[in-house]
């Protein structure tokens, strides 16, 4: 082989080579695009929560609506223990609605905590409020997952009040915006719905998943781009409402069930911001959490959820123990 | 000997003859070679040149849309550059709920491609009521033209921009192009019937929510089950030609405005 035939071996070779690279970036690319047909636009961000399938099934047939006008948060706890005994590969604990009054009925004689309980009772919450609730107290929920759960998975209450991170008052939005965070954190640890109280506290939904174009372990608040959640109001298609934030923030929403503040009312609030004017809804009246002159307040100016537990010493807890959200510590004051 | 000698010259000349042959074609063959990388180089150019120039566009697409609707959207107002179906669907694209992830398992319609014409729907107002948007409803279709769910656009009060604030799934799907539940002429003739009173002359019937505040709702305060509470469940309003008026509520009932237990300015 002369010395130009073995030139333009070489440069064979290395155009054979370039064309392989390029031919494998274009499959790449078509295979990157063919992963996304079909969600019909160029999207962004990152989907936090639960899966459709298991919270269809969780809350379907007859298991909700609610039964009870004031029983919400007893059908967001079937909810609660539904999915995640589903999520275990286990058939439903609760397969119809008697599955509400079975957690109602329960509550009447045992579940208090260790600090007594509020009078006067309810029908749904009994002796496991710490407050005199018209229905459940956010203690409440957490201690009918927990003791209708499989397992020794825990659920406590979570609390965020901007004291606990900032010095200086945020607007009420930010604030808003970062408890919305500190729950997508929650839902990016562990895919599962949480139990968010609404409208001043006087409701709560189920909250199955948040989306974020950045990820809120790291930022705070985290870009959040809107919410799903179901209302036991509802049935299971009929209570889905998937929101944006301005909606989940702003209030004014009306849907299905009425015309919802949202989380544009701290827990307490009646009408306006801060007004604390929620008599169906107060702090606690016994217990270590009961406001006193230091620590005014427990759940009110703030916002709470009930949330599964990961690891560590809170998974030991009782779900008689609240949680500082932010900074992820039991709360030993109110 | 003389012609073994000479059978073996010629023997000789044919190998010589033959490995000439050879190392030409072999020599040419690194040309023929060469020839075909460059074809095929090409071929891969032209098939790469086929996803890279569409993705860019795409992506400067996406980048243009997104740029367009940063300069348009004001803490999720997207300003709306005309009341055409087109201009109120290409303003709902800019929003955060039909930019989000749609894909995998989790909690969401899946597909929101699918799009009805947009419906106006009025908020109900009376007097001390609060301040509630109108809204533009644009039906979700699944593959098949059922109608699945709603997008609701709330239009601010100038009616320049929209603001995407939820998007709903129905309890049952709806046939394509019904988002109410009942005509306009069932709902003409139901206030007719039951309140004796016809449509005002030259007027027509809306499609309305009522605005209800959920937490008298929630403590027994109010009871309410004429439906039309949201957007995406609009009922008809009809004038009446008392001056007054009427709605029809999802239960077939005709109601009086002023009747309605509408959300109160706190």
């Amino acid at each position: 082989m002369t010395p130009r035939q073995r030139i333009a071996t070489r440069l064979a070779f290395i155009l054979i080579s370039i064309a392989g690279g390029f031919l494998g970036i274009a499959l790449i690319h078509s295979t990157s695009r063919a992963v996304c047909s079909g969600c019909g636009a160029n999207f962004s961000g990152t989907f936090y929560g639960a899966q459709e399938n298991l919270v269809t099934q969780a809350i379907g047939g007859t298991i909700w609506p609610q039964v009870a006008g004031n029983g919400c948060a007893v059908a967001d706890a079937v909810a609660m223990v539904n999915y995640d005994y589903l999520a275990a590969g286990k058939a439903l604990r609760f397969s119809n609605s008697t599955g509400q009054s079975t957690i109602a009925q329960g509550n009447q004689g045992s579940g208090a905590s260790v600090w007594g309980h509020a009078t006067p009772t309810n029908a749904m919450g009994g002796i496991t409020n710490i407050a005199p609730d018209f229905g459940n107290d956010p203690r409440s929920v957490a201690y009918d997952i927990k003791q209708y759960e499989w397992g020794t998975i825990q659920h406590h209450d979570w609390i965020y009040r901007w004291t606990m991170a900032h010095s200086t008052r945020p607007s009420f939005a930010q604030q808003a915006k970062e408890a919305t965070t500190l729950v997508a954190r929650a839902m990016e640890n562990w895919p599962a719905p949480v139990v968010v109280f609404i409208n001043g506290g006087l409701h709560s939904v189920v909250l199955t998943g948040i989306w974020s174009t950045n990820d809120p372990r790291t930022n705070f608040p985290a870009n959040i781009q809107g919410l799903v959640y179901r209302d036991s109001e509802g049935n299971s298609t009929t209570s889905r409402q998937e929101i944006s934030l301005s909606t989940w923030i702003g209030g004014k929403y009306s849907n299905p069930f009425g015309t919802y503040s949202l989380w544009s009312l701290y827990y307490g609030d009646r009408d306006t911001i801060a007004d604390m004017k929620n008599t169906a809804d107060p702090d606690p009246t016994v217990g270590l959490y009961k406001p006193n002159s230091v620590h005014p307040h427990h759940w009110y100016v703030g916002f709470t959820w009930v949330r599964w537990d990961t690891t560590g010493t809170d998974a030991i807890l009782t779900p008689d123990w609240a949680f500082d959200a932010y900074n992820g510590t039991i709360m030993t004051t109110p | 000997m003389g012609h073994k000698k000479a059978l073996g010259r010629r023997q000789t000349r044919r190998k010589i003859k033959f490995k000439r042959l050879t190392r030409a074609a072999v020599g040419n063959l690194a040309y023929v070679f060469l020839g075909g990388a460059v074809l095929l180089l090409a071929a891969v150019v032209v098939l790469a040149s086929r996803q890279f120039p569409a993705t860019t566009a795409q992506s400067s697409s996406a980048s243009a849309t997104q740029a367009a609707a940063t300069s348009a959207v004001q803490d999720g107002w997207i300003r709306l550059n005309a009341k055409t179906p087109g201009a109120i669907i290409a303003a709902a694209r800019k929003s955060s709920l039909f930019n989000v992830n749609r894909s995998g398992n989790g909690d969401y319609l899946k597909d929101i491609s699918h799009l009805e014409t947009p419906v106006f729907v009025r908020a109900t107002r009376a007097a001390g009521s609060a301040p509630m948007p109108d809204y533009y409803v644009i039906p979700i279709d699944d593959a098949s033209g059922k109608m699945v769910g709603a997008a609701e656009l709330a239009l601010n009060p100038t009616a320049t921009a929209v603001h995407v604030t939820s998007i709903v799934t129905f309890t049952h799907p709806h046939s394509h192009g019904h988002l109410a539940q009942m005509s306009a002429a069932t709902a003409v003739t139901d206030v007719a019937s039951q309140q004796h009173i016809a449509m005002r002359s030259g007027a027509q019937p809306q499609l309305v929510y009522i605005p209800i505040d959920a937490s008298l709702l929630e403590t027994g305060q109010i009871t309410w089950n004429g439906g039309g509470m949201y957007p995406a469940d609009p009922v008809w309003l009809i004038p009446g030609a008392d001056g007054k008026d009427h709605v029809v509520g999802t239960n077939g009932r005709a109601y009086f405005v002023a009747a309605l237990p509408i959300m109160k300015q706190p």
